[in-house]
C-alpha cells in the first residue's frame, strides 16, 4: 500500500476516532503513531512516542501558553474585570443598547490581555449578565453578545491561537501577532455596529441606560488604563526589542501579578489562579502533544503533498480553493473546539497553502477568524456552552437566536478579510 | 473505589505543587533576565549582569510544569466532540472516558521508559546541559518520575470510570 493511500486511511480514521467520542489528543496520537508505523516500522513509532511529547513540554516558544493563560486568569481575580465592564458601561450610559455595546467593549479590551476566548466569555458573563438582566436586557440579545464578545480574545493580540498556528507554521509570532491587531479591532468594531442595528429592528430587546455626564465617562476611563498598561508594556516591549513575543507573556502575568497583589489578592489567590492555568494548559498541551504526533506522519505519508500537486493541477482560480479550505474550517467548526481543529488540521493545509502561493501570514488570520466563527455556531459552541453553563437559566436557543446577528457581522468582516489581504498585513 | 480516589487526589495534589512551583520560577527567570538585559541597556553596559542559560532554564522547567500539569489534571483535560453522542447516557460516558483513558496510561509508561532510558544514556557519557553544565541524568529521572504519575493517575481514573462509571473523565471540555 503507497504510504499516501495510508495518510488518507489515517484521515478517515481520526474521523472515525473522533466521532466515536475518542479524546482528540489520543485520537490524534493513535492515528499518528499507527499511522507512522505503517509507513516507516513499529520500531521508529515507538522512538516517536518516547521522543515527542517531550520536544514539545519543552519546546521555549510553547512557554508563551501558559504565560497569557495565567495573565487572564489574574486579571480575572483581580477585580479588574468588574472595574472594565463598569468604565465601559458609563463611557456608553445613555445609549440605546448602551450596556450591550459596553459588553463588546469590554470583552474587546479584556480579550486583548487574556488571549482566550473561553476566558474572556466565562469572566465578561459573570460580570456583565447580571446587570444586563437587571436593566430589563431581553436573554437573548444579552447572551449573544457575551458569546460574540467572547471571541474576540481569539484574534485581539496577545491571542493563544495565533501563537499556535505560528509555533505550528513556523512563523513569526510577532507577525501574526500585528497581523490581527486590525481584524480584531475591526471585530469589536461590527460587533458595536451589530448591536445598534439589533436595537433599531427591534427596539424592545433593552432599555436605554441611565445618562452619564462627560465628565463622568472621562472619570471612567481609569477603570481601563490597568488593561492598557499590560497591554502596552507587551506591546512595547516587543517592538521596541526589549523582549521577544515569548518572553512577553511573562511579563505581562507577571505585571497583572502585580497589579493583582496591589488590589489586595493574597497567596492563596495566586495559588488559585496558577492552579487553574495549569488545568487549562493540561488541556491545551494534550492536544499540541497529539497533534505534532499526527503531524510527522501526515509528513511521511506525503498526503499534504499529494493534495496539494491534485489542487494545483485542478483548473480553479487559487481563490477557490481557498474559499473550499475556509468553508471546510467553517463546517469542522460546527462540530468541534477551535484549538483542536487548529492543531489537527493545520499541519495537513499548510503545505497545500504554500504551495499554492497564499501568504501564510493572511492565511492565518483567515483561519483563525473562521475558527472563531465556530465558537458560537451551533451544535458545538464553545463560547454558547460557557454561557449556558454559567447561566443555566437560559435557553441555548435564545443564545443561539442572539448570537446569529454577530455572526452575520462576522461573515461580512471575512468577506472584507479575503477582498483586502492588505487589512491583515499592513501592520507587518 | 474510596482508597482509589484518595490516592488519586494525594497524588494530584502533589504533580500540582511540583507544576505551580515550575511554572512560577519560569516565570521568575524570565522577568529576571529581561530586568538585567533592560539594566544593561538603560546603564549603557555598566551594570553587565545576565541570567545564563535561561532558554535552557525556561525550557527544563516548563517541561516539568506540563508533564505534572497533565499528569494532575488528565481525567479533566480531554476535549471530546460531543456531536454525534449527546444521546449516551451519563454512565456510559463516564465507562467510555474511563476506557480511552488507557491510552494515556500507555503514553505515560512509553514516555517514562524512554525518558528513564534517556537519563541512563545521560549519566553514563556524563552529558550536561550547554550553559549550565547541569547534569543531564537528573532532569530526564526526574521527567521519567512524572510521566510515570501521568501513567499511575490515568490508570487509577481509568479503572474508576470503567468499572465504577465515576470519576474516568466524564466530565469534559464541551
Amino acid at each position: 500500500m503507497s504510504s499516501e493511500m495510508i495518510g488518507g486511511i489515517g484521515l478517515i480514521g481520526l474521523l472515525v476516532l473522533l466521532i466515536l467520542r475518542v479524546p482528540v489528543a489520543l485520537a490524534m496520537l493513535i492515528v499518528g503513531v499507527v499511522g507512522f508505523a505503517q509507513v516507516i516500522s513499529w520500531g521508529a513509532a515507538l522512538s516517536m512516542v518516547k521522543s515527542v511529547p517531550v520536544d514539545v513540554l519543552s519546546s521555549y516558544s510553547f512557554s508563551a501558553i501558559p504565560m497569557f493563560i495565567l495573565m487572564g486568569v489574574l486579571a480575572a481575580h483581580s477585580g479588574m474585570a468588574g472595574m472594565l465592564f463598569n468604565s465601559t458601561r458609563t463611557i456608553c450610559g445613555g445609549w440605546k443598547g448602551g450596556m450591550a455595546i459596553a459588553t463588546v467593549g469590554s470583552c474587546g479590551v479584556f480579550s486583548a490581555i487574556s488571549g482566550s476566548s473561553l476566558a474572556t466569555a466565562s469572566t465578561m458573563t459573570r460580570v456583565a449578565l447580571p446587570e444586563m438582566e437587571k436593566h430589563g436586557y431581553k436573554r437573548s440579545l444579552a447572551t449573544g453578545t457575551l458569546a460574540a464578545g467572547g471571541t474576540l480574545g481569539i484574534m485581539i493580540p496577545p491571542s493563544i491561537a495565533l501563537l499556535i498556528y505560528a509555533v505550528i507554521t513556523e512563523q513569526s509570532v510577532g507577525d501574526m501577532f500585528a497581523a490581527g491587531i486590525i481584524p480584531g479591532l475591526m471585530g469589536l468594531l461590527f460587533y458595536a455596529l451589530t448591536v445598534s442595528v439589533v436595537m433599531r429592528i427591534w427596539p424592545d430587546m433593552a432599555v436605554p441606560g441611565e445618562p452619564t455626564s462627560l465628565s463622568e465617562k472621562l472619570r471612567s476611563i481609569s477603570g481601563l488604563l490597568p488593561f492598557f498598561a499590560v497591554f502596552v508594556i507587551i506591546i512595547a516591549g516587543i517592538y521596541q526589542g526589549m523582549f521577544t513575543p515569548t518572553e512577553g507573556a511573562s511579563v505581562g502575568a507577571f505585571a497583572t501579578m502585580l497589579y493583582a497583589f496591589y488590589k489586595g489578592m493574597r497567596l492563596a489567590g495566586l495559588w488559585q489562579s496558577v492552579r487553574e492555568t495549569l488545568a487549562l494548559s493540561a488541556v491545551v498541551f494534550f492536544m499540541l502533544v497529539g497533534a505534532e504526533t499526527l503531524g510527522y506522519f501526515i509528513s511521511v505519508s506525503r498526503i499534504s503533498f499529494t493534495i496539494s500537486t491534485f489542487l494545483g493541477g485542478l483548473d480553479v482560480p487559487t481563490i477557490v480553493i481557498l474559499l473550499l479550505i475556509l468553508l471546510l474550517y467553517f463546517v469542522l467548526g460546527m462540530f468541534m473546539d477551535s484549538i483542536a481543529m487548529l492543531v489537527i488540521t493545520v499541519p495537513v493545509v499548510f503545505p497545500i497553502i504554500t504551495m499554492l502561493g497564499i501568504d501564510p501570514v493572511w492565511f492565518g488570520i483567515l483561519t483563525v477568524l473562521t475558527v472563531e466563527l465556530g465558537l458560537v455556531t451551533p451544535p458545538v459552541g464553545m463560547n454558547v456552552f460557557v454561557i449556558k453553563a454559567m447561566a443555566p437559566h437560559v435557553g441555548l436557543g435564545e443564545i443561539y437566536r442572539g448570537v446569529a446577528p454577530f455572526i452575520v457581522a462576522d461573515l461580512l468582516r471575512l468577506a472584507l478579510l479575503i477582498a483586502f489581504p492588505v487589512l491583515s498585513l499592513w501592520m507587518l | 473505589m474510596q482508597p482509589l480516589l484518595f490516592a488519586s487526589r494525594q497524588l494530584a495534589r502533589l504533580c500540582l505543587l511540583v507544576a505551580g512551583l515550575a511554572l512560577l520560577a519560569l516565570m521568575s527567570v524570565t522577568i529576571v533576565d529581561v530586568l538585567l538585559r533592560m539594566a544593561f541597556r538603560l546603564s549603557g553596559g555598566a551594570l553587565n549582569w545576565s541570567v545564563i542559560g535561561s532558554v535552557e532554564l525556561v525550557r527544563y522547567l516548563l517541561m516539568f510544569s506540563l508533564l505534572a500539569a497533565m499528569a494532575a489534571s488528565v481525567e479533566r483535560s480531554q476535549v471530546v466532540v460531543e456531536a454525534f453522542s449527546h444521546g449516551l447516557s451519563p454512565v456510559l460516558k463516564e465507562r467510555l472516558g474511563g476506557l480511552f483513558l488507557f491510552g494515556f496510561v500507555v503514553l505515560g509508561t512509553v514516555m517514562a521508559i524512554g525518558l528513564w532510558q534517556e537519563a541512563g544514556i545521560a549519566s553514563q557519557r556524563g552529558q550536561v546541559t550547554q550553559d549550565l553544565r547541569i547534569p543531564m541524568g537528573p532532569i530526564y529521572q526526574f521527567g521519567a518520575v512524572l510521566c510515570a504519575l501521568l501513567a499511575l493517575r490515568s490508570l487509577l481514573h481509568a479503572v474508576l470510570g470503567v468499572f465504577f462509571a465515576t470519576e474516568g473523565g466524564g466530565v469534559h471540555h464541551e
